[in-house]
């Protein structure tokens, strides 16, 4: 297994995510429905939108999964946060960097993964949208541009939360 | 196939299904696909903006045929012969063949895939659609 990377631009990348004010907030309808759309349109059992903090992924949304949380160490989103492209892996067993993977040689049996990075508008990979099966499985052009196509809706939701976060009012104050 | 060439006005409900054979269609290069929620809000569309293509919701079937028999009579700017595809919930033998009078080319049953909207993209999009 090869563990998941840390990125050249952690530092900023952290700080992004921390900005947010997203990690250990309770699930929101505006993301639950992105990804029980994702698991219909693809035929996943399990679609995740998945925040990568400094040594844990965390689960903003999830289908079929019931924890909330992974170690980074062994994650494949920290691995797809390092490219721009989609991470797409048919065969989780036959890949160098997951075959011996606790996830994939136990519950939940990873086979197949696919995951868009969640980029927001500064640069900053913040975490992934991702389907994942246990049984190995390809992806067209067409399921790669509907799941990149979902991903900017995460993005946007993401973008449009912490902007209702900055124009929230603020706490009353004596002046 | 190019997105000048081929813009499509998608009458949906839903926003994010919207937007998402919209982003996806753009993604695929196949076409621009204008999303609108009504087919009131189409018929104001059609007033101003020339199209290639529709693909449009039944939902109120006297309303949304009647949209479709006003394309058909040249009401709007669009060329009168333009491919329509309809989504519907139902279709039986007396819908299909109002359908089959419209001259649509495709029917949709809900629940659709997005997948299935964009087969129907690549089908209206291709020549002679």
């Amino acid at each position: 297994m090869i563990k998941a990377p840390i990125p050249p631009d952690e530092t900023d990348r952290l700080q992004a995510l921390r900005q947010l004010l997203i990690l250990d907030t309770p699930p929101e309808e505006r993301f639950d429905r992105i990804v029980q759309f994702a698991a219909n349109e693809l035929d996943v059992p399990m679609a995740l939108i998945t925040l990568v903090d400094a040594e844990r992924q965390w689960f903003k949304a999830r289908v079929g999964l019931d924890v909330c949380e992974t170690a980074r160490e062994t994650s494949f989103c920290g691995h797809a946060i390092m490219k721009d492209e989609i991470l797409l892996v048919a065969d989780a067993t036959l890949d160098e960097r997951f075959h011996d993977n606790p996830v994939v040689t136990s519950e939940p049996h990873v086979r197949f993964y696919a995951g868009a990075p969640l980029q927001l508008p500064t640069g900053e990979k913040v975490g992934t949208l991702c389907v994942i099966d246990s049984t190995p499985r390809q992806m067209d052009a067409v399921d790669l541009a509907i799941l990149s196509s979902l991903r900017d809706l995460v993005v946007e939701e993401l973008v449009h939360r912490d902007a209702q976060n900055d124009t929230s009012p603020d706490q009353p104050h004596d002046n | 196939m190019t997105t000048d060439k081929h813009n499509i006005l998608l009458v949906e409900k839903n926003a994010m299904v919207g937007s998402v054979i919209a982003s996806t269609a753009y993604q695929l290069n196949l076409a621009t696909v204008r999303k609108v929620a009504s087919t009131s809000a189409a018929r104001q569309y059609l007033m101003n903006d020339r199209i290639s293509a529709l693909i449009a919701t039944i939902d109120d079937e006297v309303a949304d045929l009647a949209f479709l028999q006003a394309l058909r009579d040249a009401s709007f700017r669009a060329p009168s012969d333009i491919p329509i595809a309809v989504i519907t919930p139902t279709c039986d033998g007396e819908f299909a063949e109002k359908l089959k009078a419209l001259r649509v080319s495709r029917i949709l049953l809900k629940p659709f895939k997005v997948r299935d909207v964009i087969s129907t993209i690549e089908l209206v999009t291709a020549p002679g659609g």
